[in-house]
C-alpha cells in the first residue's frame, strides 16, 4: 500500500519537473491562422473596392454609349458610311468626326458604322431578317456599334460595347377609303375625291369603288326555264359561274344531291352530270376546279368535289368535323374556306384546294345558318335570339376573333346575310307583324348601326343583292320571289314579285338573270331573266387619284395594299406614278418599273424602289376588270406606305 | 517514513523554484496584444468603411441608371419638345397631342409630372401627381436640359441632360459620394 502511494507521488513530482512554454509548432499555427484571417479581410476589402470601381466605370460607359448612339440618330444619313467615328457637340447639334475620341482623360469611345444585309429582296427592296453573311444590301439600314474602353482603377483594361440598328426612313401612310366625292380634284385635300375616272367605274356607293352595274329592270322579268331534278327533293342552293350552274338538294336516298347544269342557254338548261353525295347538301360554292359543299353528313360535313371536268365530277375529299350538327353554309376566298356548322364557325386553309385543312373554330352561341365573307370579316346569320348578326374577324384565319354583333328586336332567328361595301343586310323568320329584312351601316364592323328595314310579314328563306335591288325569297305561296329597291336604305320599296311554285331556298343572281333553287316539286330550279340582253355591267374601269404630296424630296415608297372583294374572274390592280413636279407628268408603272405590270397583291406588295426614289409627288391608278357575267370587283380601301427623310 | 520526508522535501524544493511573470514578459505580452487588437480593429473599420462606400456608390449608380432608362423610354416616344422658359417646368415633352410631361428638380428630387388635355386645355404641370425618379437616399441637383437640333437644322430633336447625384453628407468620409452625369437622348 505504501509502495503504491510512493510511486504515485514520484510520478507527480516528475510531471511537475517537465512543465515548459509553447512549442514552435503551436506558435506557427497561431501565426498562420492570424495571417490567413488578415489576408482574407484584406482580400474582401480589395474586392469590394474593385467592385465599386467597376460599377462606377460601367455606369459612366453606359452614359457615354447612350449619348453616342442617340447622337447618331440625328446625323445626316449620307454621312453614315462604313468606318469609325466620334461625336461632339458643336453649338446646338452633334458633329460626326472620323476616328475615336478620349473622354474624361480615361474613356476611349469609338462609333463603328457597318452596312446591313437582309435575307430577301423584292422590287428593289431588301427585307426580312438581318443576316451576317450573304443576303442583300439594305441601303436604308445601318448598324452602329459603340465601344468604350478604359484602364480600370480595378487594375485591368475594360471594354463595353453597345449596338443599335438605324433605319433611314420614317414610315408614313396614305390611305383612301371613299371616292363618293367624285372627280376633278387635282391635288389631294378632300379625302373622298380623286382626279379622273372612266365611265365604267362606279363610285356612287359610299365606301367602295366598283364597276358600273348598268341597267336593271325587273318590270318585264319572266321565268325563262326551269329544271326538274329527280324526285321531290328540295333544292337548297345554287351557284352559277361561267354559264355553269351547280345545284345541291336535300338527301335523295336513291339518287344524287349534286347537279351540274349548262345554263348558257337560259331557255334550255341541260344537265351535264350529277353526283350522289349521300346526304342533304345545304350550300355550294365553287372556286377554280373545286366545288365545296356544306352537308348534313355526319362524317362529311365539308365535301370537296373536283369539277375541273363538269361532265365528270368526283369527290376528292370529305371532312368529318365532329359532332352530329349539320353544316349549313360555306364560303371561300383565295386562300381560306369558312363553314358554319351547329354553333361554330370553322376556318380551313385552301393551300391545297383539293384538301381543305382545318385551322380554327369559334363559338357563335346558337345555330349558325348563313355567312358572308367581306374583307377580313365573316358576317354570320344565327338563330341566337340575342345576337342574330355576328361578326368575326378572320384576319388571322388560324385565330378567329369575334368583333361585333347585333341583337335584332324580339327573339328572331336570322336566315341569311349579305354585305356590300359598308352595308350589311340580314333576313329573319316571320317576325309576326314586324320587319324581317334589316339594313346596317358597318363602316365599323365592331359596331353595326341600324339604318333601315322592310316588313314582308313572312319568313325570308334567302336573298341576294344586285345593284340597288334586293332579291328576296319569301314564304309566300303566290310570290315566292320579291324584288325591293334598297337604294334608299332607310325606306326600301317594293318593285316586283314572281310566283315560282316553290320557296326560294338559295339563289345566284346578276343584273339580268336570277338562278333560283326552290322547294318546288315540279321543276325545282328556276331561271328568271329581265329580258334585257345587255344589262350594262362595265367589264373594266379605271380611276386616277389626286396628287399626294409627301412633303419631301427625300422619299421612298414602300408598299401598296388594298382591301375589297375580287370574285372569280374579276381583279383589282394598281400602278404608281411619281414626280418631283406637282403637275406631273404622270407615268404609271408597276412592280418592275414598266407600264406593263401591276400591283395586284391585296395583302401587301413592295413598290418598285428605284423607279420612285426621291420623287415627292405621287398618284395611284386603279384598274378594275371583270370577265364574270355578273360579278364585279369592289375596292374598299387602298393604302400606300412611304417614308420620308429626315 | 524517511522516504516520505525525502519526497516532501523534493516537492517543497520544486515549489520554491516557481515564480510569476517577469516585468519584461508582461510588457511583451501587452505589446503583442495591443498590436493584434489594433490590427484587427483597423481591419474591421476598413471593412465597414468599404461597405459604406460600396453602398453609397451602389445607390448613385442604381439611381443614375434608373433615371436614364426611365427618361429614354419617355423621350423616345415624344413627338414634340417645347421650351416654356421661364416657367418653373422649363421643358414640355408631348408624347401625344393631348399628353405631355415635364421633368424638374423639386427639393432633393427629380420629379416627373404628366398631364392630359381632356378638351379644356392642358392643366398646369404642378397639378399633376409628382413622380420622384430618385430614391430617398439620393439627392438630385444641378439639372440642366439643352435642346439639340439634328444635322438638317431641325430644332428640338433631342435633349442633352446633365444632373448631379449625391449620397450622404460631405463630412461623412465614407458614406458621401457625389457624381455628375451627362448624356443625350433623341426623340424618334
Amino acid at each position: 500500500m505504501l509502495k503504491v502511494k510512493r510511486k504515485r507521488i514520484s510520478n507527480g513530482v516528475k510531471k511537475l519537473a517537465k512543465q515548459e512554454g509553447f512549442s514552435l509548432m503551436e506558435l506557427l499555427i497561431v501565426i498562420s491562422f492570424v495571417s490567413a484571417m488578415t489576408l482574407l479581410i484584406v482580400a474582401v476589402s480589395v474586392s469590394n473596392n474593385k467592385l465599386r470601381y467597376i460599377n462606377e466605370e460601367r455606369t459612366q460607359a453606359l452614359f457615354y454609349s447612350t449619348e453616342a448612339l442617340e447622337a447618331v440618330e440625328l446625323m445626316n444619313w449620307n454621312d453614315l458610311v462604313v468606318g469609325d467615328y466620334s461625336v461632339e457637340l458643336s453649338g446646338d447639334s452633334w458633329v460626326l468626326n472620323s476616328g475615336s475620341q478620349l473622354l474624361d482623360n480615361k474613356y476611349t469611345r469609338t462609333i463603328s458604322v457597318e452596312d446591313v444585309y437582309r435575307l430577301d429582296s423584292s422590287n428593289g427592296h431588301s427585307y426580312g431578317e438581318i443576316v451576317t453573311s450573304g443576303g442583300y444590301l439594305d441601303p436604308d439600314t445601318k448598324k452602329a456599334t459603340v465601344s468604350i474602353s478604359w484602364s480600370s482603377k480595378a487594375g485591368s483594361s475594360k471594354v463595353e460595347s453597345f449596338q443599335s440598328y438605324f433605319y433611314r426612313w420614317k414610315a408614313e401612310r396614305w390611305m383612301q377609303t371613299d371616292w363618293v366625292g367624285g372627280d376633278g380634284q387635282g391635288t389631294w385635300s378632300d379625302t373622298t375625291k380623286f382626279a379622273t375616272k372612266e365611265s365604267g367605274t362606279d363610285i356612287s356607293v359610299p365606301g367602295i369603288t366598283t364597276l358600273q352595274s348598268g341597267f336593271i329592270d325587273w318590270n318585264d322579268a319572266t321565268t325563262t326555264a326551269n329544271f326538274d331534278t329527280p324526285g321531290n327533293f328540295d333544292e337548297n342552293d345554287v351557284y352559277e359561274v361561267d354559264d355553269i350552274a351547280y345545284l345541291v338538294t336535300e338527301n335523295n336516298s336513291s339518287g344524287s344531291e349534286f347537279y351540274i347544269l349548262d345554263v348558257s342557254d337560259i331557255y334550255n338548261p341541260t344537265e351535264l352530270a350529277s353526283l350522289n353525295i349521300g346526304a342533304s347538301v345545304n350550300s355550294v360554292v365553287v372556286k377554280g376546279d373545286y366545288a365545296y359543299l356544306a352537308t348534313d353528313g355526319n362524317n362529311k360535313e365539308l365535301t370537296t368535289i373536283d369539277v375541273s371536268n363538269p361532265g365528270s365530277p368526283s369527290i376528292v375529299d370529305t371532312n368529318d368535323i365532329g359532332g352530329n350538327a349539320n353544316a349549313f353554309d360555306v364560303v371561300v376566298d383565295d386562300t381560306e374556306l369558312y363553314l358554319v356548322k351547329g354553333k361554330y364557325l370553322y376556318s380551313f386553309s385552301l393551300i391545297d384546294p383539293a384538301e381543305p385543312d382545318y385551322l380554327d373554330r369559334i363559338n357563335v352561341d346558337d345555330k349558325a345558318r348563313e355567312l358572308f365573307l367581306s374583307e377580313n370579316n365573316v358576317y354570320i346569320a344565327t338563330e341566337e335570339d340575342d345576337a342574330e348578326l355576328q361578326i368575326v374577324d378572320v384576319t388571322n384565319p388560324a385565330n378567329l376573333n369575334q368583333i361585333g354583333e347585333y341583337d335584332l328586336p324580339g327573339n328572331l332567328k336570322a336566315t341569311d346575310v349579305y354585305v356590300l361595301g359598308n352595308t350589311a343586310y340580314i333576313s329573319t323568320q316571320n317576325n309576326g307583324g314586324g320587319p324581317e329584312f334589316f339594313i346596317f351601316e358597318i363602316s365599323d364592323p365592331s359596331d353595326p348601326v341600324y339604318i333601315g328595314d322592310y316588313n314582308f310579314n313572312e319568313t325570308i328563306h334567302s336573298f341576294g343583292i344586285v345593284g340597288p335591288y334586293a332579291l328576296v325569297g319569301t314564304n309566300f305561296l303566290n310570290e315566292e320571289l320579291s324584288v325591293i329597291d334598297i337604294s334608299v336604305p332607310a325606306s326600301p320599296s317594293p318593285v316586283s314579285g314572281f310566283d315560282l311554285s316553290g320557296y326560294v331556298l338559295g339563289m345566284s343572281a346578276n343584273c339580268s338573270i336570277i338562278y333560283a333553287a326552290t322547294s318546288s316539286n315540279d321543276g325545282e330550279f328556276f331561271i328568271i331573266s329581265t329580258e334585257v340582253a345587255d344589262c350594262g355591267y362595265a367589264s373594266s374601269g379605271t380611276l386616277e387619284s389626286s396628287t399626294f404630296d409627301t412633303d419631301s424630296a427625300q422619299v421612298t415608297y414602300n408598299w401598296l395594299s388594298f382591301t375589297g372583294s375580287q370574285p372569280i374572274d374579276t381583279d383589282i390592280r394598281f400602278q404608281i406614278a411619281t414626280s418631283n413636279n406637282s403637275t406631273g407628268p404622270w407615268s404609271f408603272v408597276g412592280p418592275n418599273g414598266t407600264s406593263g405590270t401591276y400591283y395586284s397583291v391585296a395583302a401587301q406588295e413592295f413598290i418598285n424602289y428605284s423607279a420612285h426614289l426621291d420623287q415627292r409627288y405621287m398618284r395611284y391608278k386603279l384598274f378594275l376588270n371583270t370577265n364574270s357575267s355578273w360579278e364585279v370587283p369592289i375596292l374598299e380601301e387602298v393604302t400606300i406606305s412611304y417614308s420620308v427623310y429626315p | 517514513m524517511i522516504i516520505l520526508n525525502k519526497i516532501k522535501n523534493q516537492i517543497s524544493e520544486l515549489r520554491s523554484k516557481e515564480r510569476g511573470f517577469t516585468f519584461i514578459e508582461t510588457i511583451t505580452y501587452l505589446f503583442i496584444m495591443s498590436m493584434l487588437l489594433l490590427i484587427i480593429s483597423s481591419m474591421l473599420m476598413s471593412i465597414f468603411n468599404a461597405r459604406k462606400q460600396l453602398q453609397a456608390s451602389h445607390a448613385v449608380q442604381h439611381n443614375a441608371r434608373f433615371v436614364i432608362n426611365f427618361l429614354s423610354n419617355r423621350i423616345h416616344n415624344v413627338d414634340l419638345i417645347t421650351d416654356v422658359s421661364p416657367a418653373s417646368e422649363a421643358w414640355h415633352f408631348y408624347q401625344m397631342p393631348d399628353i405631355r410631361f415635364s421633368i424638374d428638380v423639386e427639393g432633393d428630387d427629380l420629379i416627373y409630372r404628366q398631364v392630359q388635355d381632356i378638351g379644356s386645355g392642358f392643366p398646369d404641370q404642378s397639378t399633376a401627381n409628382p413622380l420622384a425618379l430618385n430614391s430617398n437616399k439620393v439627392v438630385v441637383s444641378n439639372l440642366n436640359i439643352y435642346s439639340i437640333s439634328d444635322a438638317h437644322g431641325n430644332l428640338n430633336k433631342g435633349i442633352k441632360i446633365d444632373f448631379v447625384l449625391t449620397v450622404g453628407a460631405p463630412g461623412n468620409n465614407y458614406g458621401y459620394l457625389q457624381k455628375s452625369f451627362s448624356t443625350f437622348l433623341s426623340i424618334r
